[in-house]
């Protein structure tokens, strides 16, 4: 399985991509959602699942979670919001945008954990 | 004003470094002699309520903190880990209290800020704020400064 | 971290807990006894274990004696947690309990409730699937620990405790901010009943249930109290009743009187026919 982590902190993409890695899957980062979407342009494909932050440079990831929604090409990609926004407004509006999940930060691994799981996506046999 | 107490504030730290570190962050009173250095960083908050969040700490516990983020050995820790990771915590504290102000808000990006008169850094803004913690043996401080009133002119972004 | 117990310290702290709350800790817990205890010498301003256990070996019992109990038995817990038996409760237990019942409210116990997300992932499984008769259901939350059963009333939790398990889309239908907290709406928190209850001992008034959940429970109990507390949760359940336990836990040994059977990826139990 396939993994795309989207922050622009190096810190989070390294403790995100270190527990999916471990939990079996491949996993490739970008530090913004222009950067996110080259890649998948370039790589070709469709990542089982995206985490994407909110606030980023150059292009946000609520704004990448539109372009993703549009594209045919990423209809089967899982997509999680990993964000300090936690007002209800702003899940609301994730959520209608497309995104499946919403997980707030700070999160403990388990609850990254759990929330891939509600997914289907614990296992990445 | 800031309708956000220092209770609050100190609750969210706590949740931060359980979730991140799982290390137990106990509040202290100001240290009696001011640390020797200190690496900090900064987000700015604007909308209805304007101002900024700055977390600063010394240096073993900013070590301590990015070689976990990283998954590193302390002695592999690099400055721009250190940046980055304190960077991520001003973010998360930031955004957390960002939820409990009335909307609309918005957080800037985070930036890393140097030396200890945070007051050269947010221009026409006073510490409402200032909570210490003793965190893994080392000094974490949590600042929260307010720009004077609602619709004045910002002379620049945070960020 | 303060040091640890010395074994005979360890041994009178294990009969200690087991007299006032029947749970067994042995020598392999010892991690637990120190990670649990740990917060509570901090609120009462003792240095190390050894202190608190000169405070417990006075009596009466106080409320040091209450706060410890409470330390040692609170479950760690979480929304959905291990998913299948709540996939199981909707698609397979629910949908032929409420057929059964012609669409009366159902009596649902978690016994060891802890600080209410397993009720409260029922309440929602329940609402969403059948919300005519979740609005008829009771669910019985009962704990040792009236901490937390405090908590489950007030069905508050933090944004750490609903990150845990929670699907987001419940969170927005079942859950309003207060503050740096997220609360239980009141469709929910009023199908809750929470009594405190030592499962050691025999209960009284408890409604004939439909569904009881028992999950990671057992294990604190030696094999005669086992024995007991199945036997009388057994009578306390309706013929067609169904019971859950934890994902790595049997009743092989313990009561004959219940049928294993499965149903979706979970592994039950109904009373033998």
């Amino acid at each position: 399985m396939r993994a795309l982590v989207v922050d622009d902190s190096r810190a989070i993409r390294s403790v995100i991509s270190r527990m999916l890695r471990e939990m079996g899957y491949s996993v490739t980062e970008a530090g913004n959602g222009r950067e996110a979407l080259d890649q998948l342009a370039a790589t070709g494909g469709c990542p089982d699942v995206a985490l994407l932050d909110w606030n980023m440079p150059v292009m946000d990831g609520f704004t990448l979670l539109g372009e993703l929604r549009k594209d045919p090409s990423y209809a089967s990609m899982r997509i999680m919001m990993v964000t300090t926004e936690t007002e209800i407004d702003r899940m609301q509006a994730a959520l209608a945008a497309g995104a499946d999940e919403y997980l707030m930060k700070p999160f403990t691994p388990d609850a990254l954990r759990d929330k891939l799981g509600i997914l289907g996506l614990s296992q990445a046999a | 004003m800031l309708d956000v107490s220092s209770e609050d504030i100190a609750s969210i730290v706590h949740a931060v470094f359980q979730a991140n570190f799982e290390l137990w962050a106990e509040q202290t009173a100001p240290p009696g002699d001011a640390p020797q250095s200190i690496s900090s960083s900064l987000v700015g908050i604007a909308g209805n309520w304007d101002g900024a969040v700055i977390v600063g700490c010394t240096p073993a516990v900013a070590t301590g903190l990015a070689a976990t983020m990283f998954g590193l050995r302390r002695d592999e820790v690099q400055r721009d880990h250190i940046e980055d990771t304190l960077g991520e915590l001003a973010n998360m504290i930031g955004g957390n209290l960002k939820a409990l102000l009335a909307p609309p808000c918005t957080l800037s990006l985070p930036t890393v800020v140097e030396g200890r008169d945070y007051r050269v850094r947010v221009p026409g803004a006073a510490i409402v704020r200032d909570l210490h913690f003793d965190i893994a043996g080392g000094h974490v401080r949590v600042l929260v400064a307010e720009r004077g009133s609602v619709g004045e002119p910002s002379p620049r972004k945070a960020a | 971290m303060s040091p640890s117990l010395d074994p005979q310290e360890f041994a009178w702290l294990c009969t200690f807990l087991r007299n006032e709350s029947a749970i067994i800790i042995d020598e392999t817990k010892e991690y637990l006894v120190t990670t649990r205890l740990a917060p509570v010498l901090k609120e009462l301003g003792l240095k190390t274990l050894s202190e608190l256990l000169t405070q417990l070996k006075r009596r009466p019992l106080t409320a040091v004696h209450q706060r410890v109990i409470e330390a040692m038995t609170t479950n760690e817990t979480s929304f959905f947690r291990d998913l299948h038996p709540f996939d199981t409760l909707r698609n397979d237990i629910l949908p032929e309990l409420v057929k059964k019942r012609g669409g009366a409210g159902l009596n649902i116990w978690c016994a060891a409730s802890s600080t209410g997300q397993e009720p409260y992932t029922i309440a929602m499984v329940l609402r969403e699937a059948f919300p005519d008769v979740a609005a008829r259901s009771k669910i019985l939350c009962t704990d040792i620990n009236n901490t937390v059963l405090e908590r489950t009333k007030q069905g508050l939790y933090t944004q750490l405790e609903v990150n845990r398990g929670l699907p987001a889309p419940l969170l927005l239908k079942y859950f309003d901010r207060k503050g740096q907290e997220w609360q239980v709406k009141e469709e929910l928190r009023r199908m809750i009943d929470a009594r405190v209850m030592n499962l050691a001992i025999p209960w009284s008034g408890v409604a004939m249930m439909d569904i009881v959940f028992i999950r990671n429970v057992l294990i604190y109990f030696d094999i005669e109290t086992k024995r007991s507390i199945i036997g009388r949760i057994r009578k306390n359940m309706a013929l067609d009743g169904f019971l859950f336990l934890g994902g790595a836990e049997s009743l092989l040994n313990i009561d004959s009187d219940f049928a294993r059977t499965m149903a979706g990826k979970s592994t039950l139990y109904k009373r033998a026919a």
